[in-house]
């Protein structure tokens, strides 16, 4: 089992935390156009 | 001076991790509290609220369907009934339910002071009365409450008037909800875990989450997309669904089930979590299978996104699209049975014990498995043609929701209120309440099975006097599951406030995990600074290894 290490940036870690919220929601964003896209495509 | 020195800060700080520096002011505390323990009760709270909202909605139906004939109610409005009754259990009670235990426990079993987003955290949870509000307000405007069934498939649900434009909205808000919590479990669990927990030592509920938040990611966009081109439709002369206008209605059902399907799963996955929890520590034995469980709960997920169109068979689509989706929503059936045959064998020559989390469990495993096995008939094309639209359909659905989405609340409820409130509930009454509910639960809805391949449609008010004795019987079972919902609330109720038994840290003896190692009930801080590891804290850290 791993023991624990000296290194752990808490700040580091929500900066972390923060970057893959933006990647998420801009994923987010970018399903929601598809699915418009789709359709008008479709249409 | 203590700040300036880190060191003296920490010791500080650990010396001051039991006292809760909570807020003053009640407002000050709910309204403004980015507090992953607080967002967590008042998810839990308004799901509750929901939960007897909804409820009582079903209440009318089934009132109504005592008997044939109409009784009590209008057709328009039994119609409301069977649309926000969807609506609320589904937005309103299961998903926030299972948000707010995400809220509670994620935090505290992966060893991290609070979720990644603490501010988009309220956010989340206080967009969501607001959405409510406007939603359950449709039924006292002109008109009334959307009625063309939660699907809102067109043309039929854009011949409501003003409440289209509320209905939409309200999806809207409680999809941003959703999304930004998602957002926000995903980025706790990959950025926010203590030290030594890696991602195959985290318990099952932390990773059901995980899958389950991808899930809302992929599939709540989606019907965003589908609700915004039904309002465009409505009110800016778009045609995207209208045949007139050169649109498909059947596209709309297309986009909107490749959100409703994964939708299924968003509400069971964390089910599956809080079950793989609890069968472990009543059995007191290491889950079985654990990796297995973890790749069982990914394959389900990503089957979600290739099963969508079992939901139209019957609208029509060529032969191969017919024996794909048959065949892929079949495949669903392999990983489901590895949880459960786990679930069997973790409890196998365990030394058991039945408390109400543990029944609640069981029943799941048991009631599930029956709702798991009416959709794999579903599944089956041919058979299907009969069973489309008919109250065959509402038993299986109701099984998977109420037995398994409701019950796995329900069990997780009882098993985690100790160390949220630092009260032992009633273990009598909850015994009383599972009891009452498992029976009532069989009463409500398997004689709607019988109705259903008797021919009976759903969503209809009125019925063949051929249907009427299994329907009283259902309508009896629903009267009493409802009433035994209320002993729910009074066991809580007890708990947090009467209740003299104080729980100790580790609540149940087979409890392995890092919630288990704060006191009772959670300090408003947890792990501000991350916890020590020591052998045999973490349920699974000795796992493939």
């Amino acid at each position: 089992m791993k023991t624990q290490t000296a290194k752990f940036d808490a700040d580091a870690r929500r900066a972390m935390a923060k970057r893959t919220a933006l990647i998420l929601g801009a994923v987010a964003v970018a399903v929601y156009a598809l699915a418009i896209i789709e359709a008008v495509l479709k249409r | 001076m203590a700040a300036a020195n880190p060191a003296i800060h920490d010791a500080h700080h650990d010396a001051h991790d039991d006292h809760d520096h909570k807020p003053h002011g009640f407002l000050h505390r709910w309204l403004f509290t980015t507090n992953h323990k607080d967002i967590g009760t008042l998810y839990l709270i308004f799901s509750l609220t929901m939960f007897f909202i909804g409820g009582s909605m079903a209440m009318i139906i089934r009132a109504e369907l005592f008997k044939p004939g109409l009784q009590l109610v209008q057709p328009e409005f039994f119609n409301e009934m069977t649309t926000m009754h969807a609506l609320i259990m589904i937005f309103g009670a299961v998903m926030p339910a299972f948000v707010g235990l995400a809220n509670w426990m994620i935090p505290m079993q992966v060893g991290a002071p609070d979720m990644a987003l603490p501010r988009m955290n309220n956010w989340s949870f206080w967009i969501l009365p607001f959405a409510f509000f406007l939603l359950i307000s449709e039924i006292f405007m002109p008109g009334g409450g959307p009625q063309g069934g939660w699907t809102m498939y067109p043309p039929l649900v854009l011949e409501g008037g003003t409440n289209v434009a509320f209905m939409i909205f309200a999806v809207h808000l409680m999809g941003i909800s959703s999304i930004m919590g998602a957002i926000n479990i995903i980025a706790t669990i990959l950025n926010m875990r203590a030290p030594g927990v890696d991602l195959l030592k985290m318990p099952l509920f932390v990773w059901s989450w995980l899958i389950t938040a991808f899930l809302l990611i992929a599939a709540m966009p989606v019907l965003a997309g589908a609700v915004t081109m039904l309002l465009t439709d409505k009110f800016f002369g778009t045609s995207f669904f209208s045949a007139a206008g050169g649109g498909d209605p059947v596209m709309f059902q297309h986009i909107f089930w490749f959100f409703g399907h994964p939708e299924v799963y968003i509400m069971i996955l964390p089910a599956f979590g809080i079950v793989s929890e609890i069968i472990p520590t009543f059995s007191r034995k290491p889950l079985f299978g654990y990796q297995a469980m973890v790749y069982a709960v990914a394959s389900i997920a990503f089957l979600s996104f290739i099963v969508w169109a079992h939901h139209m068979f019957s609208v029509g689509m060529p032969l191969g699209g017919e024996l794909f989706f048959m065949y892929a929503t079949m495949l669903i059936a392999i990983p489901t049975g590895v949880k459960v045959f786990n679930w069997v064998s973790t409890m196998w020559q365990g030394s058991l014990t039945f408390e109400t989390p543990m029944l609640f469990s069981i029943a799941f495993v048991i009631l599930f498995t029956i709702g798991g096995f009416s959709g794999v008939m579903c599944a089956i094309v041919p058979a299907d043609f009969q069973y489309q639209d008919t109250y065959f359909v509402v038993a299986h659905f109701h099984y998977v929701l109420v037995t398994g989405a409701v019950f796995s609340i329900m069990a997780a409820a009882y098993y985690w209120l100790p160390k949220w409130s630092g009260n032992m509930y009633s273990e009598k009454w909850g015994k009383i309440h599972f009891w009452s509910s498992v029976i009532s639960v069989n009463v409500l809805f398997f004689p709607q099975h019988f109705l259903g391949l008797a021919g009976m449609p759903r969503r209809i008010p009125d019925y063949n006097v051929a249907f009427a004795d299994f329907n009283m019987i259902s309508s009896i079972g629903g009267f009493w599951f409802g009433a035994s919902q209320l002993i729910f609330v009074g066991v809580i109720i007890h708990a947090v406030y009467y209740s003299k038994n104080r729980a100790p840290a580790r609540v149940w003896e087979g409890a392995r995990g890092l919630e288990w190692t704060v006191p009772s009930p959670a300090p408003y801080h947890t792990f501000t600074t991350p916890p020590v590891l020591l052998p045999g804290m973490l349920a699974h850290d000795d796992v493939g290894h």
